[in-house]
């Protein structure tokens, strides 16, 4: 496919999410019957959607969007594991598991998950169910690991990457809600990830500073600033697990706010305590951020 | 069908004759009797007509989908009438399991108004989602994307699917379509003559096809030509659900036009 069908498809794609559309409804008048003369339509026997959540395929409403998904785990918490998936299989990428129903074929996104409560889920549009059988296989799928494909177009403004970013950006407010948001950052997900060494380097004259530094600091203090970097609002640390963390301000938590990697948001909502960037990254905390850019923002009501 | 008047006439005199029924309401309500009875489409023609009306306002509210779809099809070959049949059928089948939600939502509802914009937004969600994967379906398969579905993680791709299913699929309905061009272009007349004897032996009247071969030979030839139907699918990339939906929707208007012979031998003339 060349990149203007693509683009095409992109649009298509945007004008799809979009809740409410301005366009008038067309006259009767208007409306051309185009349907051969023999045309007779029989269909399966309906067999109905059962009233179990777990396997539901829905269309959610937000303030802007409809977000398509896939209920798939309730939590110990009663609330319900839901994955985005989406009928534009041409944009599947490494991150993605495509699956079909008797309906239709769908890409689910592995990274790009949220928590709904039952009544989201009984409130929102039915698209589709899969069996039970069928939710074990995809489960099973989703614990495998999902390899970085080290080829991938990193272009963000590409339009697979574009479909990409819209489709975790929809999402932003379901997972920012969480009290452990599950957050993506695509100039490590797309980008890094598939080329650390062209993403960030790291030069041997910084490893030089760290060691020469090493040599003049104590060594408590020199772990301070080598696992973490502090900004006016925020410190970013990594962990023992090497994730990329991010704690606000003490006086920030429970505060709305954006934080934005560049110029895209990969945050918004209250804040919790912390905030995990990335997992496993070999990244120092100042090269993450000179790298990503960070930027956190209170926003007021 | 009722085949009184044609279809477009028929059509075009209920909107522009009609008092009643072409108000959004009962459009709305239209569809509604469609979900809890389907066969009403085929069997009362002024509900298709409201029904199809209503799915031309769902489409209209997304034009660039709808215009994508139009040109993609334009431009691979896809018949606008089998695009239309494949829509409607697709709607009705994705609508329908939802019918206990939907009652339970129509008495949920105070009036009748309600619960028409409720179906009228429903409708317009999923008739998106029909065109966004007739629209993924068409450019899947122009790019062979079997090279992607091998790549990336993917299960349950080739399960089998019940026909009622598949005859909706914009492809698949194009592909077989295309199946029946190919054998009727391609194909010796005898050869059909075999493919009909198999279809219609099954019928209850018989066949009035090969009566001169013998039971043997009809068992060989029945073999052979399902062979040469599966080259023939194997040749042109169809699947075999392209085969089984060519079978049921396109072989019998192959075989009506096609004389019954009562042997295979090659006769003067065929």
């Amino acid at each position: 496919m060349n990149e203007k069908d693509k683009e095409l498809l992109y649009q298509t794609y945007l004008e799809g999410i979009t809740k409410e559309t301005q366009v008038p409804i067309i006259e009767l008048e208007d409306i051309d019957f185009v349907l051969p003369e023999d045309v007779e339509f029989t269909f399966p026997e309906f067999q109905p959607h059962t009233e179990q959540l777990l396997g539901k395929m829905i269309v959610l409403e937000t303030d802007e969007y409809l977000i398509d998904c896939i209920v798939v785990n309730k939590t110990i918490d009663n609330e319900y594991l839901a994955y985005k998936t989406s009928p534009f299989t041409v944009f599947a990428s490494e991150f993605d598991i495509v699956f079909k129903t008797d309906m239709g074929k769908y890409l689910l996104e592995t990274g790009n998950y949220f928590y709904l409560t039952e009544e989201e889920i009984k409130e929102a549009i039915e698209l589709d169910y899969l069996q039970p059988s069928n939710l074990e296989s995809l489960k099973q799928e989703l614990r495998k690991e999902h390899l970085v494909d080290e080829n991938r177009n990193t272009d963000l403004e590409s339009p697979e990457n574009k479909f990409l970013l819209m489709e975790y950006n929809i999402t932003l407010g379901l997972r920012c809600r969480h009290s452990d948001p599950k957050i993506w950052v695509p100039q490590i997900e797309i980008q890094y990830r598939s080329n650390p060494a062209n993403n960030v380097k790291m030069a041997a004259a910084d490893m030089e500073i760290a060691k020469f530094a090493f040599r003049l600091v104590s060594t408590d203090l020199f772990k301070v600033h080598k696992y973490a970097y502090f900004a006016d609002y925020y410190t970013l640390y990594k962990d023992d697990c090497h994730n990329l963390i991010l704690a606000p301000d003490d006086n920030l938590i429970d505060q709305k706010a954006e934080i934005r990697c560049g110029d895209i948001v990969v945050f918004k909502g209250k804040l919790p305590k912390q905030i995990v960037l990335a997992n496993f990254i070999p990244l120092l905390p100042k090269q993450a951020q000179d790298f990503l850019d960070i930027t956190l923002k209170v926003i007021k009501d | 069908m009722n085949k009184d008047t044609s279809l477009i006439q028929g059509y075009k005199n209920w909107y522009n004759n009609s008092e009643d029924g072409k108000d959004i309401l009962s459009l709305e309500m239209a569809l509604w009797s469609v979900l809890c009875e389907p066969n009403l489409l085929s069997s009362n023609k002024i509900v298709f007509y409201q029904v199809y009306a209503l799915i031309q306002m769902f489409l209209h509210k997304r034009p660039s989908q709808h215009s994508m779809l139009k040109n993609l099809a334009y431009k691979e070959g896809y018949n606008t009438e089998d695009t239309h049949i494949c829509l409607i059928g697709r709607l009705i089948m994705k609508l329908t399991p939802n019918l206990k939600k939907l009652e339970e939502k129509k008495n949920q509802l105070k009036s009748e108004e309600d619960f028409g914009k409720y179906l009228f937004k429903t409708g317009e969600i999923v008739t998106m989602h029909c065109v966004e994967e007739f629209i993924n379906d068409i450019v899947s398969n122009k790019i062979e994307s079997i090279m992607i579905e091998q790549y990336y993680g993917n299960y349950n791709i080739s399960k089998y699917q019940d026909l009622s299913y598949i005859q909706y699929e914009i492809v698949t309905r194009h592909q077989a379509i295309l199946l029946a061009e190919i054998i009727k272009e391609e194909w010796k007349i005898r050869e059909i003559n075999v493919l009909c004897h198999d279809l219609e032996n099954n019928c209850e009247s018989g066949s009035n096809r090969l009566k001169n071969e013998s039971r043997d030979n009809i068992y060989k030839l029945h073999e052979r030509i399902r062979t040469k139907l599966k080259l023939t699918l194997e040749n042109n990339n169809f699947d075999e659900n392209v085969g089984r939906l060519f079978i049921k929707e396109f072989l019998k208007k192959i075989c009506q036009n096609c004389p019954p012979l009562p042997t295979y031998k090659e006769e003067k003339g065929y």
